[in-house]
């Protein structure tokens, strides 16, 4: 027949968290102990508003970065900078920039990577040589396109550079060699439409100065010199809001408040938001490997 | 946490109580149920799930009930077929989405589900895994028709990730109005109860069960010279393969006389080649493949210790099967495993390579010793354990209660729907549930139920099969064979 | 037992079972739909009309007045000549044979007879039929290799579809003759 369960006294038999033991509960039955494993937030972090808005700096540089970018070209466009200036001033803030990176660096990732400044040295050579060699290819290659098709290309590869940047953030969407490729793509649009192959040629050169070489620069200085770092951030805020501010003041203005509502609205809201979370952990999870298992098959 | 019956706790509680107990369930027993149990998982298709309905079904058609499974087609297995005890199965013509499951546009299934719910008299549906769109497609349109429903969850979630949420979410919208829930441990319990925001009092916690006739212990087959540690899962990240992959050169340089076989087939199980490579542990690491479920049993008694390295598990039915065959059985402690079996029975440990080298160190050293108990005396203790027989009644129960129940109307299911699930999905949701109220008065309209034929019982109190098995009499109809077009 | 009866296929509409019992060894059921009303026809031609005035009204082209006339008359030979299934008749005789006629609203007549020998059982049978689930008589034929095995399955009453009290008449009726015809099979 049925298999009739104990009927003992309720009140003294106590409830078990177990399966194998036919208990005197019904099958519904919801003990105290209910949920008592319930963990919330164990893995929440600790927000200072303080080093949330020396982080947001990289975005903050980037877009600057991306700014000063436009606005050199537009110089360049009307006229108003001679190509030779702005190769000289690149070649001398490049070398500045190398000298500065040993310096700080004290030599560790050369001796990491093995790299010799003779190879520095070459690969720099080869890369403006063959960007000085097809700079009238560069000129002409895009020349049947419409002008508005080049500007709405390079507004979205900019976003997109902007978007997979990789601004330090663990996720999936980041991808440095992409968002290079999409900046250097750009500046491919944007030098064709310059009046001269020569100006071609700086510009790309002057892209990949400021896409490729100067975040590096900066990485460093970040890792090293916390306080340079900021003076340097604000400096070329400063600038780029200068620049942009010769060009139109309203988007001078406009840029002014991103770069506030990045840099300091943002964090604040980040930190309040932190109220609200609410991350349940109990039983159920899935358990972690927290060990380095590669270490059996090396 | 939400609350179905809003306010006093006290009182429904003690009806409840009243209700499920023993002495009471004499009464209900005089009506049976016409029961539907939907999930896209059922077999060809193996595993826990398959096996639960199957043999649930079994045991709840021995105890008078008729029972039906519907699921979608499995490549040429559609339309209708008979299995052992008259239990029918509709394999309908669904699509199949992605890992078995079908996929859902929450209305094109409603005219064969209705249909089917019609012609079979259907009272309870109940639905099976949270993975499975067809069991959540039925549960929507039997809410619509207002039939009972009952939910069996079989899996744990986390909260973590995005597509949890987004899971939760709906878990949440077709749960916030069935009747009854049931899952496979306190611990799935509760992850159920804060997915979906449920009452915990209608969440009904019935273990799974083996059926310890199919695990015998067989102490002759294994060698006594050296010890053997089994390990039978599926090599997957879930399963914890990459733990088992750090154990097995740890322990074997450890300890001469220890074998490995591992059951199971998956995309881990080149890691374990690789370390068998490493190591040069061919003649002690078999890796046998994909194993049949009925083959399980004679890898299990070749061995000593049944390893269990899972990171997340509802209701672990392969260490109960090992331990019904009399291996000691060492596993992560991780979901529903410290609930399943009693101290002495299991080594738990932390999920890592030291924490669980340490488990099976003190078995090893326990066999030796000698303190271990006999295969014999494992088998007795947790062949009592699980039987489907006691789940079948458990859940008989929670049909019995269901019955009385009383399904929401519309206009209060969409209340339900609103307040219960937030303002977007709510609406969505409630707006959905119309439709589907409209397409089901549309579906009425084009074929009445007065014109759907009833379906002959195969089971149940007035089913052919029953009939036939007790007079063996052949009526007119029993002859009905189970082979589609 | 000899008559006509009423019943009504899957979709609700209405059916003729005339069993005519010619002799304890003979019997034939006949299921006679009813047949293509004027009012029908009538609906279907004028909404093609209609929605050739609407499509020529739009393009101007008097294509598409000729072209509708010629749908409407070839759709109507078409459906009268091999779609609708008037009546469907299953004759069967004792060591003989199960003859199946299904005679179309034109006229045309299609026949299949199989053999008693090949015989192996009539049934009825479930199936899955757009988005119904419905009961089928059909008859099993022998596995010529495997004598316990099916070769084939021949569904009857294939286009009136009748619904599961009308099957179970001709089933019962069926068996009778089979039981008669095996016993017969089995004693000498």
């Amino acid at each position: 027949m049925m298999c009739t369960q104990p009927i003992t006294n309720t009140k003294e038999a106590k409830w078990q968290k177990v399966l194998y033991e036919r208990q005197p509960f019904p099958d519904n039955y919801v003990d105290r102990r209910f949920l008592e494993e319930l963990r919330k937030n164990i893995y929440a972090r600790k927000y200072q508003y303080w080093a949330v808005v020396f982080e947001s700096s990289v975005v903050v540089q980037q877009l600057c970065s991306v700014c000063v970018f436009v606005v050199i070209w537009w110089y360049m466009d009307e006229g108003l900078l001679a190509p030779h200036w702005l190769f000289g001033a690149g070649l001398a803030s490049s070398l500045l920039g190398y000298v500065l990176f040993d310096f700080i660096d004290r030599g560790e990732g050369r001796k990491k990577s093995g790299r010799t400044r003779w190879a520095d040295l070459k690969s720099a050579l080869v890369f403006i040589t063959f960007t000085y060699g097809f700079s009238p290819v560069l000129k002409t290659l895009t020349e049947s396109v419409s002008t508005d098709t080049i500007y709405a290309m390079s507004v979205f590869m900019l976003l997109g550079h902007l978007i997979f940047f990789d601004y330090g953030a663990n996720a999936a969407i980041v991808s440095s060699t992409l968002s290079l490729n999409m900046a250097i793509f750009a500046s491919v649009c944007l030098a064709s439409r310059l009046p001269r192959s020569l100006h071609a040629f700086i510009m790309v050169t002057f892209a990949i100065q400021i896409f490729a070489l100067w975040p590096m620069l900066q990485k460093k200085l970040k890792a090293c010199t916390p306080r340079s770092y900021v003076g340097v951030t604000l400096l070329f805020a400063f600038s780029a809001f200068g620049g942009l501010l010769s060009i139109s003041a309203v988007g001078a203005i406009l840029f002014a408040l991103l770069l506030i509502s990045i840099s300091c609205l943002c964090p604040f809201y980040l930190i309040r938001l932190q109220l609200f979370k609410e991350n349940i952990h109990g039983p159920w999870d899935e358990a972690e490997i927290k060990e380095d298992l590669s270490r059996f098959l090396s | 946490m939400a609350c179905r019956r809003g306010g006093g706790h006290g009182q429904p509680t003690l009806a409840t109580l009243s209700r499920v107990s023993p002495g009471s369930l004499s009464t209900c027993r005089t009506h049976t149920h016409n029961i539907c149990m939907v999930s896209d998982f059922f077999y060809p298709n193996m595993g826990g799930v398959e096996s639960h309905i199957y043999q649930l079904s079994q045991c709840l058609i021995e105890r008078g009930h008729k029972v039906i499974i519907v699921t979608h087609a499995y490549g040429n297995r559609k339309g209708i077929r008979y299995l052992t005890k008259g239990l029918k199965v509709y394999y309908l013509p669904l699509k199949v989405m992605y890992n078995q499951s079908t996929a859902t546009t929450l209305f094109h299934s409603l005219p064969l589900l209705r249909y089917i719910f019609v012609r079979e008299r259907v009272t309870i549906i109940h639905s099976h895994s949270s993975f499975s769109a067809m069991a959540h497609d039925a549960l929507f349109h039997a809410k619509t028709m207002g039939i009972q429903t009952v939910f069996t969850d079989h899996s744990l979630f986390g909260f973590a990730d995005v597509s949890s949420v987004l899971t939760n979410k709906l878990l949440t919208v077709s749960l916030c109005d069935t009747n009854h829930i049931i899952c496979v441990s306190y611990t799935s319990k509760e992850n159920t109860v804060l997915r979906a925001a449920l009452n915990p009092e209608i969440v009904s916690v019935i273990p799974n069960a083996v059926d310890p006739t199919d695990f015998t212990p067989d102490p002759f087959r294994r060698h006594d010279s050296v010890i053997t540690i089994v390990v039978v899962s599926r090599l997957v990240y879930r399963k914890g393969t990459d733990l088992l992959s750090g154990i097995i050169p740890e322990l074997c340089q450890k300890y001469q006389n220890l074998n490995f076989i591992i059951g199971g087939e998956g995309p881990k199980r080149i890691i374990l080649e690789e370390v068998r490579e490493r190591y040069q542990l061919h003649d002690r690491v078999r890796l046998l493949g994909a194993l049949e479920h009925k083959d399980v049993r004679n890898v299990l008694v070749q061995g000593h210790i049944f390893l269990n390295t899972s990171l997340t598990e509802a209701f672990c039915m392969a260490i109960v099967e090992a331990a019904s065959c009399g291996l000691q059985v060492v596993s992560t402690r991780v979901g529903g495993i410290p609930e399943v079996l009693p101290e002495n029975l299991i080594i738990l440990c932390e999920p890592s390579v030291k924490s669980l080298c340490e488990g099976l160190e003190k078995a090893i050293f326990q066999l030796n010793s000698g303190t271990l108990l006999t295969p014999e005396n494992i088998h007795n203790i947790v062949k009592t354990f699980y039987t489907w027989r006691n789940v079948a009644e458990r859940t008989e129960k929670v049909y019995d209660w269901v019955s009385m129940e009383a399904v929401l109307p519309m206009d209060k299911r969409l209340d339900r729907l609103i307040s219960h699930c937030g303002p977007v999905t709510g609406y969505i949701f409630a707006l959905l549930a119309v439709f589907d109220f409209v397409f089901l008065v549309f579906l009425r309209w084009m074929t009445p139920d007065s014109i759907i034929d009833v379906a002959v019982d195969a089971t149940g109190p007035r089913g052919a099969w029953t009939h036939q098995c007790s007079h063996s009499e052949k009526g007119g109809e029993n002859n009905e064979m189970s082979k589609t077009r | 037992m000899e008559g006509e009866r009423s019943f009504s296929d899957v979709c609700g509409g209405r059916l003729v079972l005339q069993c005519r019992y010619y002799s304890p060894s003979c019997r034939e059921f006949c299921v006679s739909c009813p047949r293509l009303s004027l009012r029908s026809v009538t609906a279907v031609t004028c909404s093609v009309w209609l929605a050739a005035y609407g499509l020529f009204i739009l393009c101007e082209n008097s294509m598409i007045l000729s072209a509708a006339i010629f749908i409407t008359l070839l759709g109507l030979l078409g459906y009268l000549h091999f779609v609708k299934i008037d009546q469907e008749t299953l004759l069967i005789i004792d060591s003989v044979g199960i003859q199946m006629t299904s005679s179309y609203a034109s006229g045309k007549e299609s026949t299949n007879f199989i053999e008693m020998s090949k015989v192996k059982d009539v049934v009825i049978n479930e199936a899955i039929y757009m988005q119904k689930v419905i009961y089928y008589l059909c008859i099993l034929l022998k596995d010529p290799v495997e004598p316990h095995g099916i070769s084939q399955v021949v569904p009857v009453f294939q286009s009136a579809k009748p619904r599961l009290d009308c099957l179970i008449e001709v089933y019962r009726s069926c068996q009778e003759i089979l039981a008669h015809q095996q016993a017969a099979s089995a004693s000498p």
